[in-house]
């Protein structure tokens, strides 16, 4: 009966102590060469879902080719740049990290990140191997604080079932702005049920559709720098003007919230709308939720300043603490791994990003993978998607600006100055 | 000759006496140390949190990432400035103005609601316990979760929308709308918090002297006048209790709005604690949003002295 109770308790310890164990990445068992192990405490913005599983995952590849190193998975699921500035502040902060485009000009200028240039001169990583545009989103006077993960750009998802039933052909990669507002009005079907409508497009109240045609329309948005707005100008009202008639003057548009959704995603899988702009994350989300749809994608319309793609993207960064830890190196060189081809290839292979080397660019996934390949194509024509310390505050102002000519509070003429005004206030005033 | 009669007269502590001293000492002592856990928390979580709140109100502060700098009222002015100047932009500003019709609406409609449900609780009703079980779930329920199912309700195809096609009443598009968004989360906020309050009525009805209704009752008043001569006015104390928390609870809300809105349409829904929450820790102002919880402090503290003074709780019975 003793010896029950001990083995019971045994069995109990053990189930305790193993998930906590599982938390991290399984270290390969080192080389018995190893002259001293060094341990890297890793973490992203990723926790119990896909994305946590391919970190981890590609952490274990890491860690087969580099024995004497081992890395611990410490998963930010959410407001992780909240919770990474109090790890920064307490001195707790991982070794290496998830940057987003805000931390380059909080952490990044503070000092606070490791500039890897030294270390990617010696292990010969070249920085121009990387999508110029996206490099440059991480680094900040001469220093790179990041080198990207993924990114991810606009493309029109379209339903091929709708365009199909009207006879209309499919999008192409050369499409107008004013070809798209053409398209999206064939393609609205008006109905007495509301549940049987089925919208052109969808213009959300947010800056993250918008300022492609601000860009478009030849406007800038932000100098993440030096904090100067740029939208301040006759083009943005162009594009305001633009962006808004979809639902004032054609009627050919709504706002996912009107049809009951939470996000365009879900609009455009329910068949509710013929076209959406979304980014790559998109496919996988349709695959897993809306399996039966049928969509292909095209590059996002060319605007009268030319194709204008906003990036978003990601990368991974150090802390400068492990120069002190003496782990430094070690980073840099897990960084390189989680950049580098290898990994990206990964990635790429089982569709979960796109990748940030051109030279993938002949990878047999973008091959047969057209709404994938549109995507990254797109990479040439790429502008700045992120603000840095003014991201969240840009991105208000505007889609503010949006739902004003939207609700008819203000015309596009009033909305944009106005929006200028108070972001200025913003970051101008603050003690 | 006077000062040997005060001595005399001092008293000289006994035996007797120095042990019942001995025993309060021990046992303020005992008490002490009982209150001793929640009296740490209570100065470290509440107390010192508070204290060291005020203090970064007066620096520019970005954890983790600058040196925090002494500004003295620095960020106090830029609040005052931001009211005066731009007033139509000024989040902080927006939720305040927004906070005062949220709370106006909400304490009338939790109170009139909350002692609605008394009355008819207090009544010897078939099914008593179950009702009240029923009506009281809301108030037990995580605010989270009723958020996210009023944010279904309030779907422009949901539930509600439904009900009012029936009648041929095109609803609006409840949390998009600037115009109905705050009502919509009003609407919520009492059906949510008036069972709470109503457990406080109830006890009170329960409490209230039977003697003054049977007097009334000889000298003929009628149900109505009871009521409103009777438990009205000895429910003030109970109504002040409420109205007071209610108005510290509508002045903090914030988590309804960070699930249902974050703020939105149009800052229509913005509340000075969520603008606390977006300046402090989306903007990384950390100074600037403890400087705006000092000043809604203020206000809530004013309010409540306010209220104490218009509502007599000084009732004898």
């Amino acid at each position: 009966m003793r010896l029950t109770k001990r083995s019971l308790s045994v069995v109990v310890l053990a189930g305790l102590v193993l998930p906590l164990g599982a938390q991290y990445s399984s270290p390969t068992r080192a080389a018995s060469t190893c002259a001293s192990r060094i341990g890297l405490n890793v973490s992203g913005s990723s926790g119990a879902n896909q994305e946590g599983d391919i970190v981890r995952h590609e952490l274990d590849m890491f860690m087969k080719a580099n024995p004497c190193i081992t890395t611990f998975f410490r998963p930010i699921p959410t407001t992780y740049e909240q919770k990474i500035q109090t790890e920064f502040a307490s001195g707790d902060e991982p070794d290496v990290m998830y940057v987003s485009p805000p931390m380059i000009y909080n952490e990044g200028k503070a000092g606070k990140l490791l500039d890897l240039n030294k270390y990617l001169a010696k292990d010969g990583v070249k920085t121009s191997a990387y999508i110029p545009a996206l490099l440059k989103v991480f680094q900040l006077n001469g220093h790179t604080y990041g080198l990207p993960k993924d990114w991810g750009t606009l493309g029109v998802f379209y339903n091929k079932a709708i365009f199909d039933a009207k006879h209309i052909a499919y999008p192409s990669n050369n499409l107008t702005y004013d070809q798209y507002r053409t398209l999206a009005m064939q393609l609205y079907t008006p109905s007495s049920n509301p549940s049987k409508v089925v919208y052109g497009t969808m213009m959300p109240e947010d800056n993250g559709r918008f300022m492609t045609f601000l860009y478009g329309f030849g406007s800038t948005i932000m100098d993440p720098v030096t904090g100067k707005i740029g939208f301040n100008n006759a083009n943005a009202i162009k594009a305001l003007d633009y962006y808004t008639s979809f639902q004032l003057t054609d009627h050919s548009s709504t706002i996912p919230a009107t049809v009951g959704d939470g996000w365009q995603g879900d609009s455009f899988g329910k068949g509710k709308v013929a076209m959406v702009l979304e980014g790559g994350w998109l496919t996988p989300y349709l695959h897993n939720t809306y399996p039966k749809i049928r969509f292909g994608v095209a590059q996002i319309p060319v605007g009268p300043a030319g194709r204008a793609d906003p990036v978003f993207t990601n990368a991974w960064g150090a802390s400068v603490n492990t120069v002190k830890a003496g782990t430094a190196a070690a980073a840099a060189k897990l960084i390189e791994f989680l950049t580098g081809p290898v990994v990206q290839k990964y990635q790429t292979d089982i569709g979960f990003a796109l990748p940030t080397l051109p030279a993938l660019q002949s990878d047999p996934y973008l091959k047969t993978h057209p709404e994938a390949s549109n995507l990254f194509n797109s990479y040439t024509s790429g502008k700045l998607g992120s603000f840095g310390a003014y991201d969240s505050i840009t991105n208000k102002a505007l889609g503010d600006a949006i739902t004003k000519v939207i609700l008819g509070k203000q015309t596009a003429a009033q909305a944009i100055p106005a929006a200028a005004k108070t972001l200025q206030s913003q970051i101008t005033a603050v003690p | 000759m006077d000062a040997t009669m005060q001595t005399k007269q001092a008293p000289v502590p006994t035996f007797t006496h120095r042990r019942s001293l001995k025993r309060a000492l021990r046992r303020n002592i005992t008490a002490y140390l009982f209150l001793l856990p929640f009296l740490f928390l209570m100065c470290t979580f509440i107390l010192g949190a508070a204290v060291f709140g005020l203090a970064l109100s007066l620096y520019h502060v970005n954890y983790g990432i600058d040196t925090p700098r002494f500004i003295g009222l620095d960020n106090f002015r830029y609040l005052w400035d931001q009211f005066q100047n731009n007033r139509d932009n000024f989040e902080f500003g927006i939720g305040l103005k927004n906070i005062v019709v949220y709370a106006f609406f909400v304490i009338i409609g939790q109170t009139v609601l909350a002692l609605s449900y008394a009355l008819l609780l207090n009544q010897p009703l078939k099914g008593r316990s179950l009702l009240r079980t029923a009506i009281y779930l809301p108030s037990v329920t995580s605010s989270v979760a009723i958020s996210l199912i009023f944010v279904y309700l309030y779907n422009n195809g949901g539930a509600i929308n439904a009900f009012l096609s029936i009648f041929h009443i095109h609803g609006p598009d409840w949390l998009n709308n600037p115009n109905t968004a705050l009502p919509a989360i009003m609407i919520m906020n009492v059906y949510t918090t008036a069972p709470t309050f109503m457990i406080l009525f109830l006890a009170a009805l329960q409490g209230l002297p039977v003697s003054l209704y049977e007097a009334a009752k000889v000298d003929g008043a009628s149900g109505f006048d009871l009521f409103r001569y009777i438990t009205l006015p000895l429910l003030r104390p109970t109504m002040f209790l409420i109205v007071a928390v209610g108005t510290i609870g509508a002045f903090q809300t914030f988590d309804q709005i960070a699930v249902m809105t974050q703020g939105g349409p149009l800052n229509a829904t913005v509340t000075p604690v969520y603008s606390i929450y977006d300046t402090a820790f989306k903007q990384y102002h950390y100074g600037l949003g403890a400087s705006m919880a000092a000043v809604l402090f203020a206000i809530i503290l004013v309010v409540t002295l306010i209220q104490r003074r218009f509502i007599d709780t000084n009732i004898q019975y």
